[in-house]
């Protein structure tokens, strides 16, 4: 009987939607698409961010994959370059009686630099010039791993080889030439090349003319290569990117196909052995979770505020769906009085809500693919400009991103869905026929304060909580997060008083005008609707105001930094240094003349190697992996005369500039002390070639440029230590009068490989540089506002539908259609204004969460606290006028409602 | 008080028609200040309909309505609104307060609406409020007021700008037979004070009873029976 009662009741719920909710939507087709926009919007914001930063992720991966089969180990120097000799002992291991008994392992040594085209370089703005990633690969042993991977007409292979092929000369063809590259499939129709066809790029230092020999196909069975990717022969780019002798990494290919499980990790351990633990062996998972690692607090911010898109579309679809309940309020209360039980009512509703979240879901899907193909861009750009070279133009649809987004938009829909639906259930007929069931009733509005204020107070204490710590040095600000999610949110349910004092605020503005006088009397005890519409405005605008309070901290912040930092007259670096991992360096016979200009009174060099740093603590004697940090060598000499350090942490006295007692010493970056707890005279084992370097801490000093961590040394050492004499950048100090413009014009003209920058210019670009790292946060900021203004809009509308009877009556009073506008203006005015204002305040609490705890916890950073008071009166006064302006079109609509009855 | 020469209101071959269904069929009709007009007549009747049309809320689909001599077929939504704002008060069988004003903003709406000093307003309510004793309740909300002291805040509401034309819709129809009985009193004795025509929509004959005029609406059409 009772199983006989639920399937009825499922065919009540099912007639219901068919007869009444379907039939709701055909009526009125606009209200339905655009409800489906809105959320589907949330949804594309949401699954755009994911796709775009998997995509720039993935570019940060083993090229190797698309050229034959991708590799199932990569040998890398801990620090700095292999030499070429290890393989040769690699060979010699792996050639050990006993070993490898299955086959041989096909190792594919490969030198990679980042080289820029000529013509597309800097130009004035750093990062914002095309790069290509120039494999140097043995295409010889290449050629012949593809031709056991069955690879046969692969484009290794020269013209006439039977099957598909890409046109050009093949390996052999190219054997030796330090001018013949293979460019990839997209590459070559993005610049219309074609074997034969001739280009500039700048490595280090020089402009090098490359030919194109081929092209790289693209195949449906392999993985699409990268679209800025080039391949030449190994020893050509050794000797064209000043490698001779070495190597960057050695990919190892397991016989047989991949192997899993416990026999690849078989092969992986011959492999350590083989090689005597002169290099770090990577498996391609370790390899692509170095990339996830260093964006991962990148990655993580976007995140969040995409959720956020999803979170205001949660938000929209509970308004609409709540004023669904208004507008069919009497068809609800005839519905129930017919007998149809709560129940049945509630899951045609829930139903309902599910149903849009399918429908916006897929739309979202759709959308966000396309938006992603644009988001990428600006993701990809800020990628290239703080982590690694990265030109991702395009996101590929990843099914499991994309369900999840679809999911979530459903599970959204269903959970916005609940409180109108159980609203729908539970009003007696009664009250459905009457009107005022969208008040709160005085115990609701007390306990939503109550809760509002306990949520507050936890959010307070949250904020002392510390991060969680993860092995290796990562860290996470759970606790911030969930301290910014109570405020905000607390903030939000006790809205509703705000309200109050707002309308009581406005009361003397109210008293000469009639639509001014019955707006505001409205928000004396506001609804409850009233207060989620101040809510959502609220929690939005706290969430852009916090952000520009941290953004304006960090702009304060590095300002100084900057202002301390960079105080020499001219700045030199290669052209190809487009990208944050773009090691290219000035060769010494450059820099050593530049710096014995006559006009150079003084100057400096850096030279940066990534290592793979260990800290040995003391407490336990055992050594702990770092993970990958910039090992940058400097004249700290130079830096302590010019007084450019900012010190979280000063050395106890001045042997640490000096570069006769200073070998043992380092200085670590603010990010890396917070990172790994690190603090002066603990000890780290940093890797160089043919060993480790045991260096003590002298000091913690500010770094804004850098979120993983530096290890700061005498340059002296680097040199000595790496044995190059290359430098990174140049900083001159020109003799005093001497003309930086013209100097700088001079130095450009005769190093055309060089980017020479003057000091203001410098200034401006790592502005202009740290303002385009936030543009997408903006960007996510100003979706939330607009959603929020819409959903301000949306509650008006309700609220107006279910005062039809007053509208009637103020009709009837001789109000006209614009004094009605005009109520709807001013009652939208001041809900605004209560958000925005409790947004406001929030936003400054909020902000100092976000500089002193979550910033401090995720980055490591000590900012300076800046409150933006221009920017935010500003967004203080437009969201107000905005929300009247909305609220204003929705009361044009109510004027048009029709009469509830006879006049 | 005795007709003057131009009527508050005359309709001249009223219909209305809804698609295909024609609810009134040529009304016509005049009444003088002062006047007092019992409208009677079954449910689905067309009553409500030719209030509309008479309050300027709807438009006849042909014939004319003429208020104070002005007709208001050619008026634009906002003409027509101030029309009613300045020349009709209304009072409805649901009272129909603004629930978020006071029992005083409730009488004074008009005269804000009107563009009334607040001094005037505050004089002009308080002499109403005591004509219908609820000088009391000034400050209390609709919902804390019974139904007689919603309807006289109706009636006080609906007179405070001095209307030539009142419009009434069942007005007793949601009131116990004594308030009822008060109300029907206070609409009487107001109208002829000031000389305001009276519409009264009613199935009752004690209402009907304070009218000179009455008359039945039946399909649409409206024939006059007499006092």
């Amino acid at each position: 009987m009772k199983a006989g009662g639920a399937s009825a009741s499922g065919g009540v719920s099912a007639v219901l939607l068919r007869r009444t909710t379907f039939r709701h939507w055909k009526a009125q087709p606009g209200r339905f698409f655009l409800l489906l926009g809105l959320l589907s919007l949330g949804v594309a914001v949401f699954l755009s961010m994911r796709l775009a930063n998997r995509a720039a992720v993935a570019s940060f991966s083993n090229f190797t994959g698309v050229l034959a089969r991708q590799a199932d180990a990569t040998f890398q120097a801990p620090a700095g370059t292999l030499p070429e000799s290890f393989l040769g002992r690699l060979r010699r291991g792996l050639a050990s009686p006993g070993v490898f008994a299955g086959g041989a392992v096909e190792l594919i040594p490969l030198v990679e630099t980042i080289c820029a085209p000529v013509g597309g370089e800097a130009r004035g703005q750093i990062g914002s010039g095309a790069t290509y990633t120039l494999m140097g690969l043995d295409l010889v042993a290449l050629n012949g791993l593809a031709l056991r991977e069955g690879l046969v007409g692969s484009w290794l292979q020269p013209d006439g080889a039977q099957g598909p092929r890409g046109e050009g000369a093949g390996a052999f063809g190219v054997l030796g030439r330090t001018d013949a590259v293979f460019c990839s499939k997209q590459l070559a129709d993005r610049l219309e090349l074609g074997a034969g066809s001739r280009f500039q790029v700048v490595i280090n230092d020089r402009r090098v003319e490359l030919e194109v020999a081929g092209v790289i196909p693209w195949r449906a069975d392999q993985v699409q290569a990268p679209e800025n990717l080039l391949v030449m022969d190994l020893p050509a780019l050794q000797e064209l990117s000043g490698k001779t002798g070495r190597l960057d990494r050695v990919e190892c290919v397991f016989p047989g196909g991949a192997a899993v499980g416990a026999a690849r990790e078989a092969w992986m351990e011959r492999l350590r052995v083989a090689a005597g633990g002169e290099a770090t062996l990577r498996s391609p998972e370790s390899r692509a979770a170095v990339g996830e690692l260093m964006t991962r607090g990148f990655r993580l911010n976007l995140t969040i505020l995409s959720m956020l898109a999803l979170l205001v579309g949660l938000y929209l679809i509970f308004q609409a769906l709540d004023a669904a309940v208004v507008r069919r309020r009497g068809e609800i209360g005839v519905l129930r009085a017919l007998g149809v039980r709560d129940s049945e009512i509630r899951r045609a509703w829930l139903c309902e809500a599910a149903l849009l979240g399918v429908g916006g879901g897929l739309l979202g899907v759709l959308g966000g693919w396309g938006l992603a193909q644009v988001t990428v861009r600006a993701v990809s750009r800020t990628v290239n400009a703080l982590y690694y070279a990265t030109n991702t133009r395009a996101a590929a649809l990843h099914p499991g991103e994309a369900a999840a987004a679809f999911v979530l938009a459903v599970f959204c829909s269903i959970l916005a869905g609940w409180i109108p639906a159980r609203r729908a259930a539970s009003t007696p007929p009664a009250q459905l026929w009457g009107s005022g069931s969208g008040a709160a009733s005085g115990s609701v509005a007390k306990t939503g304060v109550r809760s509002g204020v306990a949520l507050l107070g936890g959010a307070v204490a949250l904020a002392f909580c510390p991060p969680l710590n993860f092995p290796g040095g990562g860290r996470f600000a759970l606790a911030g997060y969930l301290s910014a999610l109570f405020g905000v949110v607390g903030a939000g349910m006790a809205a509703g008083d705000l309200l109050r004092g707002a309308a009581w605020l406005s009361r003397p503005f109210s008293k000469s005008s009639a639509s001014r006088q019955v707006g505001n009397s409205h928000l004396r005890a506001p609804t409850s609707r009233h207060r989620w519409a101040a809510a959502g405005l609220l929690c939005a605008v706290s969430m852009t105001g916090g952000m520009a309070v941290l953004v304006g901290s960090f702009e304060r912040s590095v300002s100084g930094w900057i202002g301390r930092t960079l105080q020499a007259d001219v700045y030199l670096t290669s052209n190809a240094n487009q990208a944050a991992n773009a090691f290219n360096r000035i060769s010494p016979g450059t820099w050593k003349a530049i710096v014995s200009h006559p006009l150079v009174v003084d100057w400096d060099a850096l030279l940066m190697f990534p290592v793979e740093l260990s800290v040995r603590r003391a407490a336990s004697g055992g050594t702990v992996s770092a993970g990958g940090v910039r090992l940058s060598g400097v004249s700290l000499g130079f830096y302590e005369r010019r007084n450019q350090f900012s010190w979280v942490s000063a050395p106890g006295d001045g042997s640490v500039f000096d570069a006769r007692l200073n070998a043992g010493l380092c200085l670590v970056s603010e990010a890396l002390a917070e990172r790994l707890h690190l603090k002066p005279q603990d000890a780290l084992e940093v890797p160089v070639p043919g060993g480790v370097k045991n260096l003590r801490i002298a000091g913690v000093y500010t770094d804004y440029g850098d979120d993983q961590g530096v290890v700061m040394v005498d340059r002296l050492h680097l040199h000595e230590w790496f044995q190059v004499e290359d430098v990174s950048t140049l900083s001159l100090v020109l003799a005093a009068g001497a003309d930086a413009g013209k100097f700088r014009s001079e130095l450009a003209g005769r190093y055309p490989g060089l980017a020479v920058f003057t000091n203001v210019h410098l200034r401006g670009e790592v502005m202009r540089i740290f303002r385009q790292t936030f543009s997408i946060t903006y960007a996510l900021e100003a979706i939330g506002v607009v959603v929020a203004l819409a959903g301000l809009g949306i509650t008006l509308a309700s609220i107006l539908a279910e005062r039809q009877s007053e509208l009637t009556t103020l009709r009837a009073l001789g109000m006209t259609a614009g004094g009605i506008a005009g109520l709807a203006a001013w009652e939208g005015f001041i809900l605004a204004l209560g958000g925005t204002l409790g947004g406001l305040l929030t936003s400054l609490g909020l902000g100092m969460l976000l500089v002193f705890v979550i910033n401090k916890q995720t980055f490591g950073w000590t900012l300076q606290l800046a409150i933006p008071v221009a920017s935010l009166v500003v967004f203080g006064l437009l969201v107000p006028l905005c929300g009247a302006g909305v609220a204003y079109i929705v009361g044009r609509y109510g004027a048009d409602l029709p009469a509830d009855r006879a006049s | 008080m005795q007709p003057t020469d131009v009527p508050v209101l005359e309709c001249d071959r009223v219909c209305k028609q809804y698609g295909l269904r024609l609810v009134l069929r040529g009304v016509s009709l005049r009444l003088f200040a002062g006047e007092r007009l019992a409208l009677t007549g079954a449910s689905g009747s067309g009553k409500s309909t030719l209030l509309n049309c008479l309050g300027g809320v709807d438009r006849p689909s042909s014939g004319a309505v003429y208020l104070l001599g002005e007709a208001i077929a050619g008026m634009d939504g906002d003409a027509l609104a101030l029309l009613r704002r300045r020349r009709i008060g209304t009072v409805f069988q649901f009272f129909h307060l603004l629930p978020t004003l006071s029992v005083r903003e409730n009488v004074e709406f008009p005269l804000v609406l009107l563009g009334v000093s607040e001094q005037e307003r505050r004089v002009r309510a308080e002499a109403l409020l005591e004509r219908v004793q609820i000088c009391h309740r000034a400050e209390a909300l609709p919902s804390q007021l019974s139904g007689g002291e919603m309807q006289r805040c109706a009636i006080a509401r609906a007179l405070v700008h001095r209307p030539a034309l009142l419009l009434a819709d069942e007005p007793t129809g949601n009131l116990d037979s004594q308030n009822g009985a008060l109300i029907l009193a206070l609409l009487s004795e107001m109208t002829r004070e000031t000389g305001t025509a009276l519409v009264l929509v009613t199935h009752s004959e004690e209402a009907a009873g304070i009218c000179l005029r009455r008359a039945v609406m039946r399909d649409g059409v409206l024939s006059e029976t007499g006092a």
